[in-house]
This record gives structure tokens, sequence and C-alpha cells, in this order.
């Protein structure tokens, strides 16, 4: 299994998020291996949060 | 080692770059995006610059301190740098100030913060409360951006800077970009590639990561272990936002779509209308005297809105 697999499996864009495995940034197409732990990193927003809805 | 990086094969691949079908290391990351950001500092930094680097304690802010402060030490240029946090009083801001204070410490930057309300009166949740009781169909992020722009200028002119460094990465600059388009906004499109004007009041402004993706800002930071903070404004919203959605799912589906369209805007738009790009008219407010391309700076617009609120409201 893949990064990219398992963002895909959890919904999750590479365009909005990055992987970090085992505290290390990791790219899609890295492999994972059992007991890694994987963290994703939100470095965008594709949604309004707040602010003023009309 | 699992994954190995496409160009130098030595390390561990620590980013995917889609569009050039590669994922590299922490070092060739490094060397592409330092490749990318000390052109635009050769150019624009001149010897004897006072360089105003603006800082909210995000990684794009962060990042651009961490290049200054590179540049500065690797450079035979003598300049300086100093850090300037506008604080707008939103409830987040309180942990990207702490961070913003620890990279300058540890860099042995200046930092001066000010308080938005110190300057304007007023701080950005005043804003919201009143925006969102009335009837102003603007998004808090437009009144948000105009006044840090403003207050940024005002900070960095009384400090004496003559540079204004901002965060601002390529998704930004292409979300300007489309921004401009939809709104038809042909001027603001030229000055977006215009070199600033320097005046007494107008302190240039000038973009070392614009070049830059924000994926590769994010994992350049984290590399870096540059203090940052990673969280979002609990309150943005607006035009950018869903700009920025369509442009990403462009890029998805055609790896390398927003740095062609930077490049191929800025090129259009630098041949096709150099007199805009290089001398749009720059006057000074009426009520203010801060500088402007229209009678009134956008803030005193939106001041005069806000009260006509205010006094609406009371009536």
């Amino acid at each position: 299994m893949k990064v990219s697999d398992l963002m895909e499996d959890l919904g999750i864009s590479p365009q909005t998020h990055i992987a970090i495995v085992n505290g290390r940034p990791a790219p899609e197409d890295y492999p994972l291996k059992s007991g890694d732990i994987v963290e994703f990193l939100m470095f965008t927003i594709h949604k309004e949060m707040g602010g003023v809805q009309h | 080692m699992r994954r190995p990086c496409d160009r130098c094969g030595e390390r561990e691949a620590v980013v995917r770059i889609e569009s050039l079908n590669e994922s590299i290391c922490d070092e060739c990351l490094s060397t592409r995006i330092w490749r990318r950001v000390k052109p635009i500092l050769d150019e624009e930094i001149q010897v004897g610059d006072v360089v105003a680097s603006a800082l909210s304690g995000g990684k794009d802010s962060s990042l651009t301190l961490y290049y200054l402060w590179k540049y500065k030490n690797e450079s035979d240029k003598d300049f300086e740098i100093f850090a300037v946090t506008i604080d707008e009083g939103t409830c987040y801001r309180a942990e990207s100030i702490s961070k913003a204070k620890e990279l300058t410490s540890r860099l042995g930057v200046k930092h001066k913060i000010v308080k938005m309300s110190e300057i304007f009166a007023f701080s950005i949740p005043q804003v919201q409360i009143l925006v969102s009781k009335s009837k102003i169909k603007r998004d808090l992020c437009t009144y948000c951006g105009v006044f840090r722009r403003q207050a940024l200028n005002i900070v960095a002119r009384e400090e004496g800077a003559t540079k204004v460094a901002t965060g601002h990465n390529l998704d930004d600059m292409v979300q300007t970009l489309f921004m401009n388009l939809i709104r038809g906004d042909m001027s603001a499109m030229a000055r977006l590639f215009s070199k600033s004007q320097s005046t007494e009041k107008l302190i240039p402004r000038i973009r070392p990561l614009a070049k830059v993706p924000e994926k590769e800002v994010t994992v350049q930071a984290l590399l870096l272990e540059v203090p940052a903070h990673f969280g979002k404004c609990p309150l943005v919203s607006g035009m950018r936002v869903r700009v920025r959605r369509i442009l990403d799912r462009f890029e998805q589906e055609n790896p390398g779509f927003k740095e062609r369209a930077f490049n191929f805007i800025e090129k259009l738009v630098k041949q096709a209308i150099p007199e805009l790009t290089y001398h749009f008219e720059l006057k000074y407010c009426k009520l203010c005297g801060e500088p402007t391309t229209q009678e009134l700076c956008k803030v005193c617009q939106f001041r005069q809105e806000l009260e006509a609120e205010i006094i609406s409201t009371t009536d």
C-alpha cells in the first residue's frame, strides 16, 4: 500500500494535504509498511470556514 | 531506503512533484526552491535596502523571513531585515504570533508587532460583527486583506523600510490572477506584474516565494523546522476559497497547470500592456493621504461604508 492509496481511501486530496510518515514528510508514492505512523497535514483549505455568510 | 529520490538516488524522497513525474529528497527540494527564490532576491534587493518581512507566523511568511535571513548571510550584499506582524485581533492569531516570536528570536531578527486596532481603531472581529448585522455583501477576507496591506505599509514606512517582503507563494499568485480575470480588473492584473513604484509613502513589495508551489513551501518549512503555525483562519471566506478549489482541481487533472498559467499570463500581460504594467498612476487618498490608485483609498472607502452602517443601525 502506498500513501496515495491511503489518501484515496480516506478521501484526502494531495492538493490540500501532505503525508507525514513516522514524523517525516513523504511523497504520495511512498510505500507504507505495517506499524508506520501516518499523519496528514492540511496546508490549504477548500471550504469557507466562517467569516460573514450571506 | 523505501523510496529513493528520483534525482540523486541517494536519499529518501520527501515530496512528490507530479508535474515532473518525480519524487525528490530534502536536499533536491532545497536546491529546487532556492533556484527559484534566489533570482528574485538577486533582482529585488539592493545594497543598502532595509527589508520589512511581513510575518504572520504562518508557514509562508516564516519561510520568507528564513530565506531573507539566509540570503543576507550568504550574499555579499549589505542590507538589513526586520519582521513586522500585524495582529488583526482574530482568536487564532495568538498562536501564530508566538511562532513568529520564536522564529525572530532564533534568527536574531528585530520584530515589530502592531495591533490593527492601534492603527485603524477597530479589529477584524469587530468588523465581522458589524458586517454580519448589515446588508453589506462583502467577504470578511476582503476587509482583512485591505486593512492589513495598508497597516503593513504604514508600519514598514515608520520603521524606515525600503522594501516589504510578503509570503505569497505560486498558488496565491495564480489565485489572484484568476480573481482579477473573473472581475475583469486589468489594472490589478497589470499591477501584479509591475515593479512597485517607490514613493515617499508606498514601500515597494517583493514576493520571494512567488514561484514556489504551496505544497513545496509546506514541506520545506517542516524539513527546516522553521517555527510556523499551520492552523487556518477560522474566519476565512470569499471568492479566493472557491477559486482555489477550482484551480486545485485543474492542477490535479493537469499537473503543472498553475506554473504554466502563471508564466503564460505574466508573459501576456507584460507584452500586451507594458504601459499599464510600468506606468500606472499613483495618487494619494484625499482623506488619509495614503497611496492609492483612486481618489479614496480602499481603507477609507470601507471605513465610510462601515461608519454608514453604524449610523443606520443606531438610528
